[in-house]
């Protein structure tokens, strides 16, 4: 969340992420000065907001925390090769044999420890034997603020486990609370608990609470004492438990070398072109197609040169290609010759079906052989032209002129409009709103005189030359957004903004608006008048 | 008679002596304009089914001194030269504004000719960096008065002048849009020529929009200039403007001889059936209406 919305997210005041549950909105996460005024995790809003009323809270959202969360355990790769994400905010990492890279286990854990405060999170790091004791330690263990790890000793699980309350076992709550009705807050009390009197003693208890329904009261009891003597035992490293690890993201490459270095220009294309052909061909197996390609030529002397290209839709396309690198490529300085080329796809995408034969005659047919045209030429346009940019228009639902549309670069829509997501159809026009064609990025301040409180401006001073104005229609009143400013100062806040289409003496005709309201004596700031567009 | 001889040269002359000031040809607004009848091909089914491939403004006059605009050339479209009263940005803002509304009508005439068989509905715009601080940037919501959507339009802001050359021939040469615009400083002759015959190669319209003062370029099929002029009267409230106007000055027309030197008239654009409509002068406006009998 931190990471996502900085500005979102205030330092200094306490904020809650709240999700929807059965009994109205309920806290799942909260920031360190919301846990210091007492808001605790699992508490519903209200009763929160009774306790903290200058509470604040945004909506949690757990699938993109799930995805951030993946690709921190992606990153942690660097601390060992098999890792995973555990529950929704843990990753665990298997680092046998690993910490002697780093100097010693203390220094791998400062190491981590240090990398994941400087991404924005408050991490709670343990190293452990086994999962479990790495788990309860991590969540449950004492820690200092400063130094926010544990370490436990090589075969010193009991020992760690011994103080640790029975929620750091991964259970059910309600075996929690069977264990807590037992008497059994601690994990070392259940070391040396027979388990047959342990069986009898959930038992025992399955009666009184099989006044609701019986038969699955006491299975649900049984599996219980089970899932809590398999998770004693795993934590202490009796029964081992099996981990799946995250797999490493699929490398799609081709890497050719030739004993004679080439120099010549056409020798160079034509193995580019070979290696095009063996990549679209291991794609083709996966059923992908590039959408990011690099080239790297690596040359004797020792230097590397490298080329980039993109496309917008998913493609194996190699003519289509070699005509993306080919200038590229032209401007390549071989050197001393190339020796080894390496021709890799950084981003792949599903290849949508039939598209394997892009045909050279695009004007007749379906709408698929046009949206390749349109795919190709806003590949060549985007990949020849150094430092342009290629958009498209998309309206946006926003009353604010200048944010009513949303510039996208084109290689977002040809991409969707290939996945058959057209983007929304423009508003049907509305007679009175009239725009202009033109509309000036930022709007330039003018003077002008006007009649007050509410008359269009009669003159006005614009880039050094005044106009007058011969006929005026308006105000239209656009409010500003006032939720996207909530916590701004309020000279800092957007005005309302009255809009005038006025026409001058010779023709032409701009779009003017005033910010602020003649006569509002709440306002801290005089009203300014902008010229925003120009109808032509 | 001779004195009639005399009088229609002394005329003739005078006009021509009026006409080689570009910029006074364009203060001449408001004056009666004469229309010659121009010999060619006068039957242009309505005014918009045209024939091959050409298009047309809409306005039938107009259409009948141009014999309609060329589908597969490059017409040139230049702001009147600013003066102490009109600043540039107003002058080429109406230059703007006219490409699109050529962008508008020749979209409107192809989805009619091709309607089923491979439509293309896209605008290649091409644009400097420069040129989007002092215009400012095409707002798609504005589009809707000219009869197109935003998300026909494919936006190229390039930061060389040179490389707004290519990006109009690449879009010329993939076929893909109906119609490629660009604004660029000046256009000389090889460029130009190069345009050109990419745009007849591929049956693609091209219009580029040049600077007040650059030279001309000369292998432009039509070649226009454009100013800002009042606007029509709006029938609803005398004080609110009316329908957008412009003063057009055809400079030249590759297959019409001649139809270069006419006097500059005023062109008015109505966003309802999204036409142009030759205005009269603001005096006889109401007689040249009710004799045109056109207007929409």
């Amino acid at each position: 969340m931190r990471r996502a919305k900085p500005e979102l997210v205030p330092d200094d005041q306490p904020l809650a992420l709240v999700e929807s549950g059965r009994h109205g909105l309920t806290i799942t996460a909260v920031n360190a000065r919301a846990e210091a005024e007492g808001v605790h995790a699992g508490k519903a809003l209200v009763e929160a907001r009774a306790v903290l009323p200058q509470l604040r809270s945004l909506p949690a959202d757990p699938e993109r925390d799930g995805l951030e969360l993946l690709a921190l355990a992606q990153w942690c790769g660097r601390y060992g090769p098999r890792r995973h994400r555990h529950g929704a905010d843990g990753i665990w990492i298997d680092v046998s044999g690993v910490a002697h890279l780093f100097g010693g286990e203390k220094e791998l854990l400062a190491d981590l420890v240090r990398r994941l405060q400087g991404f924005g999170f408050s991490p709670r790091a343990a190293l452990a034997d086994t999962l479990g004791a790495a788990h309860a330690l991590a969540r449950f263990g004492a820690m200092d603020a400063r130094r926010p790890f544990v370490i436990a000793a090589p075969g010193g699980n009991d020992e760690a486990l011994r103080a640790l309350p029975v929620e750091a076992l991964r259970l059910n709550p309600e075996t929690v609370v069977t264990l807590k009705r037992l008497g059994l807050r601690r994990i070392g009390q259940l070391y040396d608990l027979p388990r047959a009197s342990l069986a009898r003693r959930f038992q025992d208890l399955a009666p009184s609470r099989a006044r609701g329904s019986k038969a699955r009261a006491l299975t649900t009891d049984d599996e219980g004492l089970a899932a809590v003597m398999l998770r004693l035992d795993q934590a202490r490293g009796v029964r081992a438990e099996p981990l799946p690890a995250l797999g490493e993201p699929a490398h799609y490459g081709v890497r050719r070398s030739w004993p004679d270095p080439l120099i010549s220009a056409e020798a160079l294309d034509n193995e580019v072109r070979e290696l095009a052909v063996a990549l679209a061909h291991k794609l083709e197996k996966a059923g992908r197609g590039w959408r990011r390609l690099r080239l790297s030529l690596y040359r004797s002397d020792g230097t590397v040169a490298e080329a980039e290209a993109g496309t917008s839709i998913a493609s194996r396309d190699v003519p289509h290609l070699m005509r993306l690198l080919g200038e590229r490529l032209a401007g390549i300085d071989a050197g001393f010759g190339v020796d080894v080329a390496v021709l890799e796809a950084l981003k792949v995408g599903r290849q949508m079906e039939g598209q394997d034969a892009l045909g050279l005659d695009r004007r007749s047919g379906a709408g698929g052989h046009a949206d390749d045209g349109l795919a190709r030429l806003i590949d060549r346009l985007v990949n020849c032209l150094d430092g342009a940019r290629v958009v498209t228009l998309t309206p946006r639902d926003s009353h604010i002129p200048e944010r009513a549309e949303e510039r996208r670069p084109a290689f977002d829509f040809a991409q969707r409009a290939a996945a058959g997501k057209e983007p929304a159809k423009s508003q049907p026009r509305h007679g009175a709103r009239v725009r202009p064609a033109l509309l000036l990025d930022p709007p330039e301040p003018i003077s002008v005189v006007a009649e007050v409180p509410d008359g269009p401006p009669a003159r006005f001073l614009w880039r050094r030359v005044v106009h007058r104005v011969v006929r005026a229609t308006g105000p239209e009143r656009i409010a500003p957004e006032w939720w996207r400013e909530i916590g701004l100062a309020e000279d800092k806040r957007s005005r309302v903004r009255d809009y005038y289409r006025v026409e001058v003496a010779g023709g032409g005709s701009c779009w003017v608006f005033r910010a602020g309201l003649y006569g509002d004596e709440s306002a801290t700031r005089v009203p300014a008048w902008f010229l925003h567009g120009l109808f032509g | 008679m001779a004195r009639a001889e005399v009088f229609a040269a002394l005329q003739a002359s005078i006009r021509r002596i009026e006409r080689t000031s570009a910029g006074s040809a364009l203060a001449a607004r408001g004056r009666s304009v004469p229309w010659p009848a121009m010999p060619g091909p006068v039957a242009l089914r309505g005014s918009d089914d045209v024939q091959g491939a050409r298009w047309s403004l809409g306005a039938p006059e107009v259409d009948c001194l141009t014999g309609g605009l060329d589908a597969s050339g490059l017409h040139e479209i230049k702001p009147a030269v600013p003066g102490p009263e009109m600043p540039a940005a107003l002058g080429r803002a109406a230059a703007f504004t006219f490409a699109l509304r050529l962008a508008a009508r020749r979209l409107a005439s192809d989805a009619r000719n091709k309607a089923g068989a491979g439509q293309r509905a896209c605008v290649l715009f091409c644009v400097p960096e420069r040129d989007r601080l002092e215009l400012g940037r095409l707002y798609g919501p504005g589009l809707a008065a000219f009869g197109l959507e935003a998300r026909q339009f494919l936006i190229v802001e390039t930061a060389r002048a040179a490389d707004t050359l290519w990006a109009m021939e690449e879009g010329l040469r993939s076929e893909v849009p109906a119609i490629v615009i660009g604004c660029l400083e000046d256009l000389p002759l090889t460029p130009a020529r190069r345009l050109s015959l990419a745009a007849g190669q591929h049956s693609t319209p091209c219009i580029a929009l040049t600077g007040a003062r650059t030279p001309s370029a000369g292998a432009t099929a039509t070649r226009w200039r454009i100013g800002p002029a009042p606007t029509g009267s709006n029938s609803f409230d005398a004080k609110s403007p009316g329908s957008p106007a412009c003063v057009a000055a055809l400079e030249r027309c590759r297959h019409r001889v001649g139809a270069g030197d006419l006097e500059p008239f005023t062109l008015e654009w109505c966003d309802e059936t999204f036409r142009f409509r030759l205005a009269a002068a603001m005096a006889d406006r109401e007689i040249a209406a009710r004799q045109a009998g056109t207007g929409a």
